[in-house]
């Protein structure tokens, strides 16, 4: 790679690094356009790009500059789950959608609480906590008073319970950024 | 306040009006997008053009398409307006033009 290549290949790198928040589809996109700019600026002359590449400041300044548009736009998805679910509240009571969302994503973030601590207490109480098949009905979880009938998969509930824990987080985490930029952008 | 910070704030209040006027021309990639304001004066640089023109696709104004040139060589994101970033173009026009007859009134037309 000869210098300026690199220089180009090294700021891109250092940019998309920084951009970390965007979300991917729009990064990929951002970070080729700036690689395509300063290709076009190398193809004028070295020069030219450093010209450019002082024009636009070191990547992470730079990127603070996407995030604050992308902010202002109002594209950025909240990663955190309170802050959005404090801002669906403050509209649920005028959005049919934003109530829904908040009610399936609090149910979906208890089914990843229970799943947590059916892992968690499946190494304490082994006995207590597990999978059966019974007459009326097959139980799953942790149950004070087990039965009697034999347990069905024994440790496998750890990572059984970790995985929908997992999903069920992750689920709530999507229905939660789904229905906020649906609601949010609705009321710009 | 001093003169410098006030003037990158008037460059950064204008700056979309700018960007979308030249757009009103026609689709354009970013370089030439830039040399097309700086035909004019030096408003906007590489560093606020991008974010800016995210900002702008991302709120529905304009939209980008990618090509790669026919002669090869760098793949390019053509910008042109969108419907609703022609009407907002052309009602940032008139309030600009609205906003320059009052400054001149008042700051220009001293005696």
């Amino acid at each position: 790679m000869t210098e300026p290549a690199r220089l180009i290949a090294d700021y891109v790198r250092r940019l998309r690094w920084s951009l970390q928040v965007i979300p991917a589809e729009d990064r990929d996109g951002l970070v080729r356009e700036i690689e395509s700019h300063l290709t076009d600026s190398l193809a004028a002359g070295h020069d030219s790009l450093e010209a450019a590449i002082a024009a636009m400041g070191p990547p992470h300044v730079m990127a603070a500059r996407y995030i604050q548009e992308f902010r202002l736009a109002g594209a950025l998805g909240d990663d955190r789950p309170a802050p959005l679910i404090h801002a669906l509240l403050i509209r649920s009571g005028r959005s049919v959608a934003a109530f829904g969302g908040v009610l399936a994503a609090m149910l979906l973030y208890l089914f990843a609480l229970c799943f947590a601590a059916v892992a968690i207490v499946k190494p304490l109480f082994p006995s207590h906590v597990g999978l059966w098949s019974l007459p009326q009905g097959s139980a799953f979880g942790i149950l004070t008073d087990p039965p009697a009938a034999p347990e069905m998969i024994g440790l496998w509930i750890l990572p059984l319970a970790l995985a929908g824990a997992l999903a069920c987080y992750t689920l709530a985490t999507l229905v939660l950024r789904g229905t906020g930029r649906h609601v949010l952008r609705a009321s710009h | 306040m001093d003169i410098g910070s006030w003037q990158s704030q008037l460059r950064k209040g204008a700056a979309e009006l700018v960007l979308l006027s030249v757009l009103t021309r026609g689709e354009a990639y970013g370089l030439e997008i830039l040399g097309r304001i700086r035909a004019g004066g030096d408003l906007v640089s590489e560093g606020s053009l991008y974010p800016l023109l995210a900002r702008l696709e991302k709120a529905g104004r304009i939209t980008g398409r990618w090509e790669l040139p026919a002669e090869g060589g760098n793949p390019r994101k053509y910008y042109s307006l969108t419907p609703e970033g022609a009407a907002l173009a052309e009602a940032m026009r008139a309030a600009w033009i609205d906003f320059r007859t009052t400054i001149t009134t008042l700051v220009e037309d001293q005696p």
